[in-house]
């Protein structure tokens, strides 16, 4: 979102300002998930598959562009965001190499703490995976799509293609920038933008579909239930419903608008498959994969919270409740989106003490869980009731950091 | 990500402000002089940022891999050599061994990319200036990056940024085609640069220097030796 703001300034500075042609051709190439996928034949690439450890020629663009790349990797490789706990990334990477075989020499997996549901690919190997789509796959089969949708972005090497494409197909606007000088407006062309706005997407449609079939391929090779790569589009439509963000704007639904086809497309092949094949194996592994998140869990739900999109957080803890798994802290979290949302219309007051209640009944919540009713207790003016959850509170956590403060909210309570 | 093609935009514009105004002063600095009290100051140069590429006809930057790593090689031999006129002993940046220590350096480089980006963008006049940076020069690291002096027994750190372009024929021809059609300004390849003197003791960025020019060639060693020498012009004595 940040940087969709940026964006949009440097698309009125273009216009505004300006006065030499130049741009800046994005090397990030950020080969979102999602696409318009309207057109459904899985169109042949001209460019030929990337063998396990080949690097481009030298003197080639795409040196180019890998040098670019690479440095971007360094940068990501020591970033603050990156989460580093080991046994989080062996898994994962686990998976990425079972899906790649001969490749998973080639390709680097990064683990980003952004709370949106999003992996990326870069044409040199770099696969970023966000925290976000670890808290939205329900088992290890539908995180494995995702991955294995990536990995057939690099082997198919959409990167450079993608590369080249806006690299020629911006060729012809310098005249017509040119054209606009005479007329006294000068264009800058700033490729960046265009291309993190995923404004050329539409020129991705059959990268992405080629994807999609590549990782379900993977997947059902690797023994995943088919099934399961359909059901991850099925819960990114069902978030968007449920969040009623019509307009705003979302990485993939403002810029690649049809979930809904990739999910007919993928239910479609994976019948297919599944008709072929009598040897296929069904797993989901779905002990595997929450015994993996685990013990990030909480603080996924944490980021997920703090994005203060009420109604979508609310929406995906709904369904993430349905789905089971450690439903005691999710009642907390969702009492946590109620709590700060503190809509009076909404009654969210009620509705946050309601959720926390379930939370303490069925257990597994983390201690913060007392301080929020404290918090929350205070606000409704129910000072005893506020300073023996604090009590509580600091029972459970003797060691809170903010032991102290917490204490001089309990002292009026008591004296008063 | 967006905070660096932000900064990179902010370039091409200063460039571009450069062109059209003439080149003014381009070095900024807090000091004339570095020195050391037992000796010449000892300088050590930092992981040289360097990109070359071509500059298409739609006026986009496309990096070319081995021209980079020939530019990098220059850059460095010039720079070297032009120390070499000076009285100063020049280090070269080591990465340490301790992954913690490694961790930290690089936290300081990734900590100038954003200030120099900075001062380029919004110390200059500009559209883009700072109204508090219209007088004065006090940029900073701040004293943490002490540890490269430790680690290196260096007084300064030398950082260095260099993008060079160069027009494609499909450019050339815009570029024709534009004079043709009297149109003026459609720009061949883009020199643009920064060099930036860090004070290892309190981490102010001491001197600051910039190149923005629509000549010159980091393909080649002798052409890259004048840039060089363009760079670091006002070098302190």
């Amino acid at each position: 979102m940040r940087i969709a703001r940026n964006f949009s300034g440097l698309l009125i500075c273009c216009l505004v300002l300006a006065g030499c042609k130049t741009g800046e051709l994005v090397t990030d190439s950020q080969t979102a998930l999602a696409d318009k996928s309207e057109s459904t034949a899985s169109q042949r690439t001209t460019t030929p598959d990337i063998a396990a450890g080949q690097r481009p020629d030298p003197s080639s663009d795409e040196a180019g562009l890998w040098l670019m790349v690479d440095r971007s990797e360094a940068r990501t490789k020591t970033s603050g965001d990156r989460i580093r706990d080991p046994a989080l990334n062996a898994y994962v990477r686990q998976i990425v190499c079972d899906l790649a075989g001969p490749h998973c020499g080639d390709i680097r997996v990064y683990i980003a703490r952004v709370p949106h549901f999003n992996a990326t690919m870069s044409p040199n190997g770099m696969m970023v995976v966000w925290s976000g789509l670890l808290l939205r796959v329900r088992n290890e089969a539908q995180l494995a799509t995702v991955l294995g949708h990536e990995i057939g972005h690099y082997l198919r090497r959409h990167g450079v293609e993608r590369f080249r494409r806006i690299r020629d197909t911006y060729g012809f606007l310098a005249f017509m920038s040119m054209g606009m000088a005479m007329v006294g407006i000068p264009l800058i062309t700033d490729i960046a933008a265009i291309a993190a706005q995923g404004g050329l997407s539409s020129y991705n449609r059959s990268d992405e579909t080629e994807a999609d079939a590549i990782g379900l391929t993977k997947i059902s090779e690797a023994g995943y239930h088919p099934g399961e790569a359909a059901l991850v589009w099925d819960n990114v439509i069902k978030e968007h419903e449920v969040s009623g963000e019509e307009k705003q704007f979302s990485l993939f639904l403002s810029s690649h608008p049809r979930p809904e086809d990739r999910r007919e497309e993928l239910t479609n092949r994976a019948e297919n498959i599944l008709r072929d094949t009598t040897t296929v194996k069904l797993d989901r592994h779905t002990e595997r994969y929450r015994a993996a998140i685990a013990p990030w869990r909480q603080r996924l739900l944490r980021d997920e919270v703090r994005r203060h999109q009420y109604k979508r957080s609310i929406g995906l803890i709904d369904m993430l409740i349905e789905d089971g798994f450690r439903v005691g802290e999710l009642h907390y979290f969702k009492g946590e989106v109620h709590r700060l949302r503190d809509d009076t219309k909404l009654d969210d007051r009620a509705a946050a003490l309601r959720e926390y209640d379930k939370a303490a009944e069925i257990g597994g919540y983390p201690p913060e869980l007392h301080k929020s009713r404290g918090l929350l207790k205070l606000r409704m003016n129910d000072r005893p009731g506020a300073a023996a959850s604090f009590r509580q509170y600091l029972d459970r956590r003797p060691d809170a950091p903010d032991r102290n403060y917490i204490l001089s909210l309990i002292k009026p309570a008591s004296g008063s | 990500m967006g905070l660096r093609t932000k900064s990179k935009f902010g370039v091409w514009l200063i460039v571009g402000a450069f062109l059209l105004q003439g080149c003014v002063t381009t070095t900024q600095q807090k000091i004339t002089q570095i020195s050391r009290a037992d000796g010449p100051p000892r300088v050590l140069l930092m992981p040289i940022d360097v990109t070359l590429g071509h500059l298409t006809a739609a006026g986009i930057f496309e990096p070319q891999a081995e021209w980079t790593a020939a530019g990098e090689q220059h850059v460095r031999t010039a720079l070297t050599g032009f120390l070499k006129t000076r009285d100063v002993v020049l280090l070269n940046y080591k990465t340490p061994t301790s992954a913690e220590a490694s961790h930290q350096d690089t936290q300081i480089i990734k900590l100038h990319r954003v200030i120099g980006n900075s001062i380029r963008t919004f110390q200059y006049p500009t559209p883009f200036q700072l109204p508090t940076k219209k007088t004065g020069f006090d940029w900073s690291l701040g004293p943490d990056v002490a540890r490269l002096g430790k680690e290196h027994d260096a007084d300064y750190a030398l950082f260095v940024y260099m993008k060079d372009s160069y027009a494609t024929a499909g450019r050339a021809a815009v570029m024709i085609f534009a004079a043709l059609m009297g149109v003026h300004g459609v720009q061949g390849g883009i020199q643009v640069g920064h060099a930036s003197l860090v004070d290892l003791n309190s981490g102010d960025v001491s001197w600051f220097n910039i190149v923005g020019r629509g000549t010159g060639d980091l393909r080649e060693a002798k052409p890259a030796i004048e840039t060089v020498n363009a760079l670091m012009s006002n070098f302190p004595k």
